[in-house]
């Protein structure tokens, strides 16, 4: 008797071992794809068009702070895209080279290697300020521009490659402390205040220049307390208890809208009584949905215009764009347009620096900049060869809760340097 | 002519390259790697130096956790402990970069032998959630003992000098970490050719057995963990000394579970693995990234939503390999390598 089963076992055996070969051979025939793939598309980025003004950006769109990040990096994006929808700058096109760094520095590093050695940028838009300061040394050896989202903090005066437009966070403080001053609850009695900040950089960084040289005092106002909200909290109950019992009258809150949310709510639900000042990033429409009715009373420091001031000639351009290109958009949010002046900047500097375009000649171009006038945006932005803050004067706005805006209610600040 | 490889000796048996082609293949790899630099852009290079750096790393997490099977969820912590002693030693008291290397690698080994005490005691995840007890201890007091770390603002750190030769660009480094590397590999892949290597795998594979036949668990567990956080502090001080800035954003949770995907995807137990690992975990991110840049040129407003996915990517490449090849990266390597051994005259 001959062994059937045994034979179709067999059989079958050999039939699996071929299909597993198969399978290897497929592995192997996938790996070269991908690798083929690899190559093309390295390819792809190398012969790229020539005669192009090649910017990079690094932006945060899915990391802790993307709530601002997103709008900013709409921003920049639109700007750049307005000049070449307008013909370029004398002919030549802008390569806008965004990347998503998702705030955390390794990541940026390597954006910025990318974007440095990879693409040739000429300039670069930063974000962060942790990753901002990192990238000083390597800026200034590779000769690159880099525009800050960040205020420049009075630590590092001066780098030759660092700009920013904006007021720093510590000159807002220090006005907003002046104007706490200015409005004394009772007689005889020191104006108390707090200051709540987040334990990143951006935080950190004004608290600590301003605590080390006793500024409170020495403006004459009471510091009673200071705490700390991680930037990834969903509560901020314990400190908005201690902060109850220290009773500030005015609480400086230098957060991103979305701990900012968290903190002024549970201060709210502790039933903290103060008026909470914001610094710059939180004049942000979404913090208004996210607060509802706590909102109210929120003053913010604003170093520019919002998106509804349309009365403005550089506001009502930012909407002549969008309703042509992006008619769905209702909000223009600040820090859209905190991006959009670093757009007119790159432009103005560009068309200054004349036809030999480098890193170094758009750096001595930028330096020319004086009173450089921006539609009424903000104030005029001057730049020079020892102070690459290009402002030192903000306004002051008040939440609307109702109509989810701020309304500015105060000329502008000009702070001391 | 035999169609096999045919050990006589045990000795052969031992030898980690057995054929002459194994041996002229890896010499024509290091040419490769020596002469890459002169070909690629420095974002290649640094790209690369990220590689080597993470596979230092990578190598002291699979000691622990592919031979050993101590689950760690704070390697990312490890590392910083030899980041910070690195650069403390470096800036404050002036230490040359190849001392205090060595010294953050035995600190942080020191530091990683405190957190392995509870490893006699529990196991599995237990022993995963106490690591990650050393994870947020070491974070917080980063953070925290701003005298000595600088709290979140972090300490620029100096680059590595030999002899008045300075380590300043992404070409010198290239080789400094290549070597590190190198030695890494080797002595990791030597290590488990000795009674030490062979006591962590038998207590991976049954702890109570390899008590009987006279491992000294304790011992062993213990040692794992301070070989697993000298690997991490070495890596940590590589990475600051290259990065010339360190703060403690970079050493959270998301680089210890970052090291322990690389392992997982690489293939656990396995010092290749964890080469493989690391280099597939750094470079689909940067693929990613160039095809987002790539459709962005093509159809403009798009950045945004493929900065999205390339998180929702990722985790489905990694959730992909877990399901179709647990064995990771090295398993389908050693398969490839295998059809490739007999090609063409395969058995069929």
């Amino acid at each position: 008797m001959m062994d059937y089963g045994g034979e179709a076992r067999r059989r079958k055996l050999t039939q699996e071992r071929r299909n597993n070969m198969e399978r290897q051979n497929r592995w192997v025939v996938s790996i070269f794809l991908m690798l083929a793939f690899t190559l093309f598309l390295l390819g792809g980025t190398i012969t790229y068009a020539k005669e192009t003004i090649k910017i990079g950006g690094i932006v945060d769109l899915t990391g802790p702070t993307n709530d601002i990040g997103v709008p900013w990096a709409q921003g920049i994006a639109d700007y750049l895209d307005k000049i070449n929808k307008e013909g370029g700058i004398k002919g030549r096109l802008i390569e806008y080279f965004p990347i998503d760094y998702a705030y955390k520095l390794p990541q940026a590093m390597v954006a910025y290697k990318r974007l440095a050695t990879e693409h040739n940028v000429i300039a670069l838009i930063g974000w962060g300020t942790g990753d901002n300061k990192a990238r000083i040394p390597l800026v200034n050896k590779d000769k690159i521009p880099q525009l800050s989202a960040f205020a420049l903090d009075q630590t590092e005066p001066y780098t030759p490659y660092n700009f920013a437009h904006m007021i720093s966070y510590e000159h807002q403080i220090m006005g907003m402390l002046q104007y706490a001053k200015d409005r004394p609850i009772e007689k005889g009695r020191k104006i108390r205040v707090a200051y709540v900040y987040s334990d990143a950089e951006y935080g950190r960084a004004p608290i600590r220049y301003l605590k080390e040289r006793n500024y409170a005092e020495k403006m004459g106002v009471e510091l009673v307390d200071e705490q700390i909200i991680g930037q990834t909290a969903t509560e901020a109950v314990s400190q908005a208890l201690t902060l109850k019992k220290a009773k500030p009258d005015y609480t400086v809150v230098v957060l991103t809208p979305k701990p900012a949310s968290v903190f002024i709510k549970d201060a709210k639900k502790v039933g903290l009584e103060t008026t909470f000042m914001g610094f710059s990033f939180l004049g942000d429409y979404s913090l208004l949905k996210l607060l509802g009715e706590a909102g109210k009373g929120l003053i913010v420091a604003a170093p520019c215009c919002y998106g509804h001031e349309t009365d403005v000639p550089g506001i009502k351009k930012i909407w002549d764009y969008n309703k042509k290109y992006y008619p769905e958009r209702k909000v223009i949010e600040l820090q859209y347009v905190y991006a959009w002046l670093y757009g007119m900047i790159i432009e103005e500097a560009i068309k200054r620096a004349g036809d030999n375009l480098t890193g170094e000649s758009l750096k001595n171009a930028l330096e020319t900049f004086r009173n450089f006038g921006t539609d009424g945006i903000s104030r005029p932005i001057t730049f020079t060869s020892t102070d690459h803050r290009g402002s030192y004067e903000f306004k002051l706005s008040v939440a609307n809760p109702e109509k989810g805006t701020f309304e500015s209610f105060s000329d502008w600040i000009k702070v001391e340097k | 002519m035999p169609c096999g490889l045919f050990h006589t000796v045990y000795k052969t048996d031992e030898h980690i390259f057995k054929t002459i082609w194994v041996k002229s293949w890896l010499v024509a790899f290091g040419f490769f790697l020596l002469l890459l630099p002169f070909f690629v852009s420095n974002y290649v290079l640094y790209v690369c130096n990220m590689i080597s750096i993470f596979i230092v790393g990578a190598i002291g997490l699979n000691i622990l956790t592919g031979f050993t099977g101590q689950i760690s969820i704070g390697h990312g912590a490890f590392v910083a402990v030899g980041a910070y002693t690195s650069a403390i030693l470096t800036t404050k008291l002036g230490f040359p970069f190849w001392i205090a290397l060595p010294i953050a690698g035995f600190f942080a080994a020191f530091i990683g032998m405190i957190f392995g005490i509870p490893s006699l005691r529990i196991k599995g995840l237990y022993l995963a959630i106490a690591t990650l007890a050393a994870q947020f201890i070491i974070d917080y007091a980063i953070v925290h003992w701003e005298r000595l770390t600088n709290g979140i603002t972090g300490i620029s750190v100096p680059s590595p000098t030999l002899f008045g030769f300075v380590f300043d660009n992404d070409k010198k480094f290239y080789y400094l970490l290549l070597g590190f590397a190198l030695v890494a590999v080797v002595s990791g892949r030597n290590l488990f050719r000795t009674r030490v290597g062979r006591a962590f795998i038998a207590i991976r594979d049954r702890d109570i057995s390899a008590e009987l036949i006279g491992v000294d668990i304790f011992k062993y567990k213990l040692l794992a963990f301070g070989i697993s956080s000298f690997y991490a502090g070495v890596a940590g001080s590589l990475w600051g000394h290259y990065t010339n800035v360190i703060t403690p954003e970079h050493f959270t949770i998301v680089l210890s579970i970052d090291y322990l995907a690389m392992i997982i995807v690489g293939g656990l137990g396995s010092i290749l693995g964890a080469v493989f690992g690391v280099v597939f975990m750094i470079i689909v991110p940067e693929l990613l990234t160039t095809v987002g840049i790539l459709l962005k040129s093509t159809f403009g407003e798009i950045t945004a939503l493929i900065s999205a996915i390339k998180g929702l990517v990722f985790g489905v490449t990694i959730i992909l390999f877990l399901v179709f090849e647990p064995d990771g990266l090295f398993e389908i390597w050693r398969r490839v390598r295998d059809y490739w051994k007999l090609w063409p005259f395969s058995y069929r």
